[in-house]
């Protein structure tokens, strides 16, 4: 192998460094964070024993607010706790949820590991990329989907299991079925992928 | 051991098993009490000591004896409880809080009053929300209901709960990861010594403690060290959730006393393997266990039973694969996990598992050759207990157990450029 397969090695889709243009942010402003989400930054930032441990949940706020986590919004966080911009991005990139682009309305995650990868896992990827026209990692052009191939997601007594904006759902008969009971839900569809957790609501 | 009855999964189906009345209904918080009414924090560690208790995440360590060395007289100290479960084939956390989140509050309020400590967190991986949500409600429950918070139960003894939502990441399971993850940084893990139990979380003595063994903690209080040792092998006594996936009939999570037959589980209880085919190999503990043959399917599923064999327990996620399976195969999505996960800090793991991966990926794409499988397991020694945590030796362990048990599966593939059994197929 060449080294330069080895430099090649593959990155987790959605830690790539975000900065170029996202295809289409769905909602939200991609400069600056809301009132609510400083709001809730700056309590984080006096509840915990240190500052820098509201990052992760401070990131948490941002990507559920507006779906996915800009440069803007991160070097905003890592003001309000007195982390470092580098610093931060770096601690933001290295998780697979923590989206740098823009992200899809409905964002579904595929596990195609050890059991759902043994249970039609990697099929049912190939097939939701082959009837979206996108590749894993991708958005599709009206910005209904993302898709991603996820590592495990302890769901495996459901294999083949996916995620949809976090929520589980399995076993997958096939992509098919998986897009046609999302385009009968797609009126109720959170209005940012990633869906929006109640765990970090704004208190 | 007919006569088992659930201990972990007891309220697991039962109407609102989350919710505080349903729990205080059916036995809970007994044990909280009594504790706090009747035994001192030392006589609950004794309690836990004496049970023979050992933590279930997979090392096995003695719980009693992992409390006793945090510091008594450390005025700050913490506790983390790893709910990160990423390990493909392991997911009994997860069905365990979603079924009875209070049961884990317990637990933790009882390591907390035996230990002295005043806060704990909760490291619950992201994609779990569900179950993030849960146990935020249940605490918010018990609040309530001063079961936590300041002066629990009109007693001295405060404690809080701080539920903390990963953001997927495999390497934060590794307890030092875990820790540097809560605190903000990059979750790479800490060298050890020194160890979490003196400098831990924010620089304080911490336990970390895996879901399942705290869930066993009010049980152990409320009827005794002696009930919890009957159940299970002497050395590694207690009940067990095992994850049963794969090809068999019926997957889910089966609880089952340490040490259950792994035959019985897969027959038994998970029905056998479906559509009427037969067995290739059963990874026995998660990804980073050594995959059993159909004939070594009596072993008791416990600690030291299946290091006897080569193998480990690991957290329970037993993943039954029917003869349709390449093994190959197999280890080649195994290897793409751990290169995904490697967190990049030491170099025998960062490189180990890319060279891992692209070996296997030569081998079942057919561009492999003979000296690609000797390679594979040159690079898989290597990387054995020369990195900081053990990522680097799970990533190893079934790579090197295949080679030694599946070595004609490796030559076949390496010889025809193609799986011996899509030819046979």
């Amino acid at each position: 192998m060449t080294s330069d397969e080895r430099l090649g090695r593959e990155q987790r889709d959605s830690t790539a460094c975000g900065r170029a243009a996202g295809p289409r942010a769905t909602s939200g402003s991609t400069s600056g964070l809301s009132e609510a989400v400083r709001a809730r930054v700056g309590l984080l930032a006096v509840s915990l024993p240190t500052k820098r441990a509201a990052l992760v949940p401070a990131l948490w706020a941002v990507q559920e607010a507006e779906g996915w986590i800009s440069g803007e919004a991160l070097a905003e966080v890592a003001a309000m706790l007195d982390v470092a911009p580098a610093d931060a991005e770096g601690v933001a990139s290295f998780y697979f949820l923590f989206s740098r682009k823009p992200t899809g309305r409905r964002v579904i995650d595929v596990c195609d590991n050890l059991v759902c990868g043994a249970s039609g896992g990697a099929q049912l990827l190939a097939d939701l990329c082959a009837r979206l026209g996108i590749a894993p990692g991708e958005t599709t052009a009206d910005g209904r989907f993302t898709v991603r191939r996820q590592e495990c997601i302890a769901a495996c007594h459901q294999a083949p299991a996916v995620q949809v904006d976090l929520e589980y759902r399995g076993p997958v008969a096939s992509a098919d079925a998986l897009l046609a009971e999302l385009a009968g839900a797609d009126e109720e569809a959170p209005a940012v992928g990633g869906g929006r957790a109640i765990v970090l609501d704004v208190p | 051991m007919s006569t088992f009855e659930p201990v972990l999964l007891r309220r697991y189906g039962l109407d609102r098993s989350g919710d505080l009345d349903v729990y205080e209904a059916t036995g809970g918080y007994r044990a909280l009490r009594k504790a706090l009414g009747s035994m001192t924090p030392q006589q609950v560690m004794d309690e836990v000591s004496a049970s023979n208790l050992r933590g279930r995440g997979g090392a096995g360590f003695p719980t009693g004896r992992k409390w006793s060395f945090i510091p008594r007289d450390a005025p700050v100290k913490y506790l983390a409880v790893n709910a990160d479960e990423s390990e493909p084939g392991t997911f009994n956390n997860r069905v365990f809080i979603d079924a009875d989140p209070h049961a884990l509050v317990e637990g933790i309020l009882l390591c907390c009053y035996a230990v002295g400590i005043g806060a704990a967190y909760v490291y619950i991986r992201g994609e779990n929300r569900a179950g993030a949500r849960a146990l935020e409600r249940a605490i918010a429950q018990a609040r309530e209901k001063g079961y936590l918070g300041k002066g629990v139960l009109g007693t001295t003894f405060s404690c809080e709960i701080e539920v903390f939502r990963g953001a997927g990441a495999y390497i934060c399971g590794e307890e030092t990861a875990l820790l540097e993850s809560i605190e903000g940084r990059r979750p790479q893990p800490r060298s050890r010594p020194p160890f979490p139990a003196l400098v831990g979380l924010f620089g304080k003595p911490t336990v970390i403690n895996n879901v399942e063994t705290l869930g066993c903690v009010p049980d152990i209080v409320d009827r005794g060290a002696a009930w919890f040792k009957s159940i299970g092998p002497e050395t590694a006594p207690g009940p067990k959730l095992y994850c049963l996936s794969g090809h068999v009939r019926r997957p889910g999570v089966y609880e089952r006393p340490m040490g259950t037959p792994l035959r019985e589980l897969i027959e038994e209880h998970a029905g056998g393997i479906r559509d009427g085919k037969r067995l290739g190999f059963v990874i026995p503990g998660a990804a980073a266990s050594t995959a059993l043959l159909p004939s070594e399917i009596d072993v008791p599923m416990d600690f030291d039973s299946l290091k006897k064999l080569g193998t480990e327990l690991g957290a329970g996620g037993i993943s039954v694969m029917d003869e349709t399976v390449c093994i190959v195969e197999t280890l080649e999505r195994l290897a793409r996990f751990f290169r995904h996960e490697s967190c990049g800090k030491c170099v025998p793991c960062r490189e180990g598992t890319v060279w891992q991966h692209l070996l296997l990926e030569r081998l079942t794409e057919g561009s492999g050759v003979a000296r690609d499988v000797e390679l594979l397991g040159s690079v898989s020694r290597q990387m054995v207990g020369r990195t900081l945590c053990a990522l680097g030796a799970f990533a190893a362990a079934p790579q090197l157990g295949a080679l030694e048990k599946f070595p004609e599966h490796f030559a076949a593939h390496a010889a025809m450029g193609r799986c011996p059994l899509r030819a046979a197929a």
